[in-house]
């Protein structure tokens, strides 16, 4: 039984490759952050492994020795609190590549953040690829491929992981976590289809009073001093100095804003993710235009773009914060 | 898990086992020794993933358990404990192992011992033996001719084949080729290839350490795993997967030059050129001048380094032949003089292009090519 919900397409595709034992050497998992590559690949690995019925079957000694991290044939790698994942890593792993199997049946080795390795990693990586060793599969996980060497991307099966549909999600919340209907609801739309997100969310009330924190601040920073929001880029540079991903979180929960702006703007409420926040919205929707919202839009694209490529964090909230528009809003 | 057993043991086990312990790391665990209190016998594993070793030493064993501590630190304080009986406990449902020796008193914090990932288990297969003399001969004269790179995998093995009653090992990384024959102790029916990682064999060469007793040499019927079996001691390893490359065209089948040199005096003036050498890429090259009348053959070894200054000095050689010239990587020309226990060898050369032929006298188990370098003359 494969642990993975909503990618019913791809979980066919690998159930097919399984039965024929027609594995590729590398897959690409694409989609955005907590969509469930992850979850994905481990159940991948452990169906390559698999020593019950049914694979993954999640129970036998091999399923649960990857699950836990304890197998020594699947072998992941990330990025951890680095800015790239380096040659050494690549080098430490081809050095394993052409052993058989340690204790299973099937190496897998997994790059978790594939476009954040370096260009000689890369290169490193590709020279495996062209020659590839027998019983090794390399799962590469990244939320886009236009970060990646196109040569390495056509040396790779690609599946794409969709976002899970609201409903589908609210229902999973409702129906096998036993989530109330409005949390279900909210998560499901601040998760934007990623049920990983959703479930680190519910692990801890905590991370939904943190998320309000969030939202409250960078929501308030429209109609603040340039001073204000220079103190907000210095205090955030520093708290997420190292940090990447809680990075790229806060830069998501900034895209979520001015996203939900957006469809404001453009009578998509039914739509919007920050479902607890739509009077606020509404009134900054209704100060701003269509082309501000726009094109500050395409800013948090740059922005996301200089995470990627390790840019001085604090110059680019700075320069962030510079570009926002600045409004006065009529307070009741 | 509860024993007692010498800290002189205990010292000699981890040293033993501490050759496979993973130095960088991808699985953490891999940093960890195992320890499993087995019988009267105290059982110490590591593993790299390439290889693992396991190793026994007598212990007093009064509850049987497991436990896995960090291979550094358990191996740095045993050192540092006096000869002295150890005693060994691990309270149940606790991962915190307790030394007591003397007035000495440690706890170290462990691991599961059902994390540590399972030593594989060859049972059946293609067993052998082989003597340890000749097996500890064989390696040091190929290993180092391995490929240290990962560019090329199978060339970071040692070919390994077996046939009926013999064993050869070859190494070779491109710019030349080792290649080592010896008897096997049990002859065996068939005949197969397997590459074993030159890492294992340099691992196994100082564990074999002045053991006489033949060693028995296992590979399991996927052709994927070796076991070394010695006195205490247990080596697996993984095998690399691939082919190693045609390597019979590589060695010359005829010289127009044969030069037999005295190893001793030979090693002396290309340790001396390389002081030249050095600065020059390495480059040696060496003249082979037949012998005249009264005059002996020679040879003579010039390096120099541009505007650092040259040496040239002659040995004595028994030529047959021409004349004849050839440059090589000084380096690559100590490496297989130094690993030839004989006092002379046989240098069989043809052209300044085509590969250098090193053989030692008295012997025919041994022949080490060197691809020459391309110099102006
Ligand atoms: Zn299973």
């Amino acid at each position: 039984m494969w642990q993975v919900i909503g990618q019913d397409k791809i979980l066919a595709l690998l159930d097919y490759s399984l039965k024929s034992g027609d594995i590729a050497h590398a897959y690409l998992l694409l989609g955005p952050q907590h969509v469930g590559k992850r979850t994905l690949a481990i159940s991948f690995a452990q169906a390559l492994n698999c020593d019950g019925q049914g694979a993954p079957c999640g129970q036998c000694a091999s399923c649960r020795r990857i699950w836990e991290g304890k197998h020594s044939d699947v072998i992941s790698i990330g990025l951890g609190v680095r800015r790239a994942i380096s040659i050494d890593d690549i080098r430490e792993l081809q050095h394993l590549a052409n052993l058989p199997p340690y204790e299973g049946k099937h190496r897998v080795f997994i790059i978790d953040g594939a476009e954040y390795l370096s260009v000689e990693a890369a290169n490193a990586l590709l020279k495996i690829l062209e020659e590839p060793p027998p019983k090794l599969t390399w799962l590469l996980l990244a939320s886009d491929d236009q970060y990646l060497l196109p040569t390495v991307v056509s040396r790779c099966q690609r599946l794409e992981l969709r976002p899970l549909p609201r409903e589908q999600m609210r229902r999973f919340l409702i129906e096998s976590r036993q989530v109330e209907w409005s949390k279900a609801d909210l998560l499901s739309r601040l998760s934007q289809g990623c049920l990983g997100w959703a479930l680190s969310a519910l692990d801890g009330d905590e991370w939904l009073e943190q998320r309000c924190q969030v939202v409250s601040k960078l929501s308030s920073l429209l109609d603040t001093s340039f001073a204000e929001r220079f103190d907000y880029a210095q205090a955030r540079a520093a708290e997420l100095e190292k940090k990447h991903e809680p990075a790229v979180e806060l830069v998501n929960a900034w895209f979520g804003w001015w996203r939900d702006l957006l469809l404001t703007k453009m009578n998509g409420m039914e739509s919007i993710a920050n479902i607890d926040y739509q009077d606020l919205l509404r009134a900054q929707a209704s100060v701003l235009s269509l082309v501000e919202i726009r094109e500050f839009i395409g800013k948090l694209y740059k922005m996301q773009q200089g995470l990627v490529n390790n840019a001085n964090l604090r110059l680019m909230f700075e320069w962030l914060m510079v570009n926002m528009p600045r409004k006065e809003l009529l307070h009741e | 898990m509860k024993l007692s057993c010498l800290q002189e043991n205990l010292s000699k086990g981890l040293n033993i086992v501490g050759r496979s312990v993973a130095t960088r790391s991808t699985l953490p665990i891999t940093q960890n020794v195992l320890l499993a209190a087995e019988q009267s016998q105290l059982k110490l594993v590591t593993t790299n993933l390439e290889m693992a070793t396991t190793c026994w030493i007598g212990a007093k064993v009064e509850q049987e358990g497991a436990i896995t501590i960090p291979a550094r630190l358990l191996t740095d304080f045993v050192n540092s404990l006096p000869n002295d009986l150890i005693e060994i406990t691990l309270p149940p449902n606790s991962h915190m192992l307790e030394f007591n020796s003397g007035r000495i008193r440690a706890h170290m914090n462990g691991i599961d011992a059902e994390d540590f990932p399972p030593t594989p288990q060859i049972n059946n297969g293609i067993i052998t033996h082989i003597e340890a003399d000749a097996l500890r001969q064989g390696i040091t004269q190929v290993v180092f001719a391995a490929a240290t790179e990962e560019s090329r995998p199978v060339l970071a093995g040692i070919n390994t084949e077996f046939e009926n009653e013999q064993l050869n090992l070859v190494a070779a990384d491109g710019y030349r080729l080792a290649l080592h024959k010896m008897p096997l102790a049990s002859t065996i029916e068939q005949q197969y290839t397997v590459i074993i990682p030159a890492r294992t064999l340099n691992e196994l060469n100082h564990l074999l350490g002045n053991q006489q007793d033949p060693v028995e040499i296992t590979i399991n019927e996927q052709r994927s795993q070796v076991l070394f079996r010695l006195k205490n001691v247990e080596i697996v390893s993984q095998l690399i997967q691939g082919s190693f490359p045609d390597y019979s065209q590589v060695i010359p089948k005829s010289y127009t030059t044969r030069a037999v040199v005295d190893i001793t005096e030979f090693m002396r003036v290309a340790k001396m050129s390389s002081v030249f050498a050095r600065n020059a890429n390495g480059i040696i090259r060496l003249l082979i001048t037949p012998g005249a009348d009264l005059n002996a053959g020679k040879i003579t070894i010039s390096a120099q380094a541009e505007e650092i200054g040259d040496n040239v000095s002659e040995v004595d050689a028994l030529v047959d032949g021409e004349e004849a010239k050839i440059a090589f990587n000084v380096k690559y020309l100590s490496d297989v003089l130094s690993s030839i226990p004989q006092s002379q060898i046989a240098l069989e050369i043809s052209t300044p292009s085509s590969p250098g032929v090193i053989r030692p006298i008295g012997v025919d188990n041994y022949v080490h090519v060197i691809m020459p370098m391309f110099v102006q003359w």
